[in-house]
């Protein structure tokens, strides 16, 4: 897997400090699970946290409280549980370990989407969207901010060809007519932010597909 | 004793003493970072001690690919501070999540580098125009997101993004060029 695009490192910073809208952490972290250069990346800015955090005035705290009974965590000498499966780590939790085992929703002829839930509070979406091949999805503004990281197939649009493991930033205002490239399905994980009902990306399309 | 040692023998041995040390130097800084996400003084407090607790219990999960002593510490409390008090879900995860290759090669000057490294990040952040310094102690202590930041300062989104990236350039030449 050659990863071509990256996430902007203004938000490879944010995602460091901790300081991103959660849905769109979410498509951060399921990149890096994916790029190890951007694991990288991640772990300098990390750095840069703790350098930051030194720099605090420190509060008062009272003494430390006793230590609890239990040992420490023993170490398990690296043998970490790895699942098989081609959602990205972070996800699995969400929707288990394999893409063709989501449960899909039709939203139109060849275009599927799953939801993920986020906390209550939160003001974006997160979604897997799922698209058949040479499908061309109509022209679609975007209210907010959006993050989409390829995980299956690969996708063409005025702006380059994206494949699995890329990521496509698109500001407010933008509009793109992305194609589903030949082959097998497409499959993205896309974080919307904004109040997704109503301007969100999936309502736009489903007004463009229907005509509503 | 450096605070690695200390970690090294809260794993070995349980050791209450280098836990204490350890909490006597963070815990008071690491309180302070919760506040600024805007809690108040118990709760932070509370968080402080979790922060430690977890340092505490995963002390022999700790490997030297996984940075600074210090830098484990923050990336605990930053994840704390978003679960525990933005009440949301934590999608980066610890740095010790991935098994790296080739994490044998830092072992030997270790010491020395992770230090030089950690002047010259501090040089680095020092030496940022204060606009840029300012986006980034908004994110990283106060926790603030692109827009939130936009709106406290009162400026456009793509200011605040700009900014953002030009200190990313700058701070991320500090530890060498990045690998693109
Ligand atoms: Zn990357």
């Amino acid at each position: 897997m050659t990863i071509k695009f990256h996430p902007a490192p203004e938000n490879l910073l944010s995602c460091a400090a901790g300081s991103m809208p959660e849905a769109l952490a979410a498509v951060m972290a399921s990149h890096m699970a994916m790029c190890p250069r951007c694991r990288h990346e991640l772990a300098v800015f990390d750095k840069v946290g703790a350098t930051l955090l030194e720099e605090m005035p420190p509060e008062t705290v009272g003494t430390a409280p006793a230590l609890p009974g239990s040992a420490p965590v023993a170490a398990t000498g690296g043998a970490q549980h790895v699942e098989h499966g081609d959602v990205p780590e972070p996800l699995r939790a969400a929707v288990g370990p394999r893409l063709d085992r989501i449960k899909w929703r039709r939203l139109a002829p060849g275009v599927w989407f799953h939801t993920v839930s986020l906390s209550e509070h939160s003001k974006a979406s997160l979604r897997f969207i799922r698209v058949a091949p040479g499908l061309q999805l109509p022209d679609h503004g975007h209210s907010g901010s959006e993050l989409t990281l390829v995980l299956q197939g690969a996708f063409n649009d005025a702006f380059g060809s994206y494949g699995v493991g890329d990521v496509l930033e698109m500001d407010e205002g933008i509009e793109h007519s992305p194609v589903a490239a030949p082959g097998g399905d497409c499959i993205c994980l896309i974080a919307s932010e904004g109040p997704a009902r109503y301007n969100g990306f999936l309502a736009r399309l489903v007004q463009k597909l229907t005509g509503i | 004793m450096s605070d690695r040692e200390k970690l090294e023998r809260i794993a070995a041995n349980n050791d209450p003493q280098a836990y204490r040390a350890l909490f006597e130097k963070f815990g008071p800084i690491v309180k302070a970072f919760m506040m600024r996400q805007g809690t108040d003084a118990a709760t932070a407090e509370e968080l402080a001690q979790e922060t430690m607790l977890n340092v505490w219990r995963k002390a022999s999960l700790y490997s030297l690919d996984k940075g600074s002593v210090t830098t484990w510490i923050f990336a605990i409390a930053r994840n704390l501070r978003i679960d525990q008090l933005r009440k949301e879900k934590t999608w980066v995860e610890l740095p010790d999540t991935y098994v790296e290759q080739a994490s044998s090669e830092i072992a030997a000057d270790e010491a020395i580098s992770s230090e030089q490294e950690r002047q010259k990040i501090k040089q680095a952040l020092d030496g940022l125009p204060k606009e840029q310094r300012e986006v980034v102690v908004l994110s990283f202590i106060e926790g603030l997101p692109h827009r939130a930041i936009a709106e406290r300062l009162q400026l456009p989104v793509g200011t605040i993004k700009s900014r953002i990236r030009l200190a990313y350039l700058k701070l991320r030449t500090a530890v060498g060029d990045p690998d693109e």
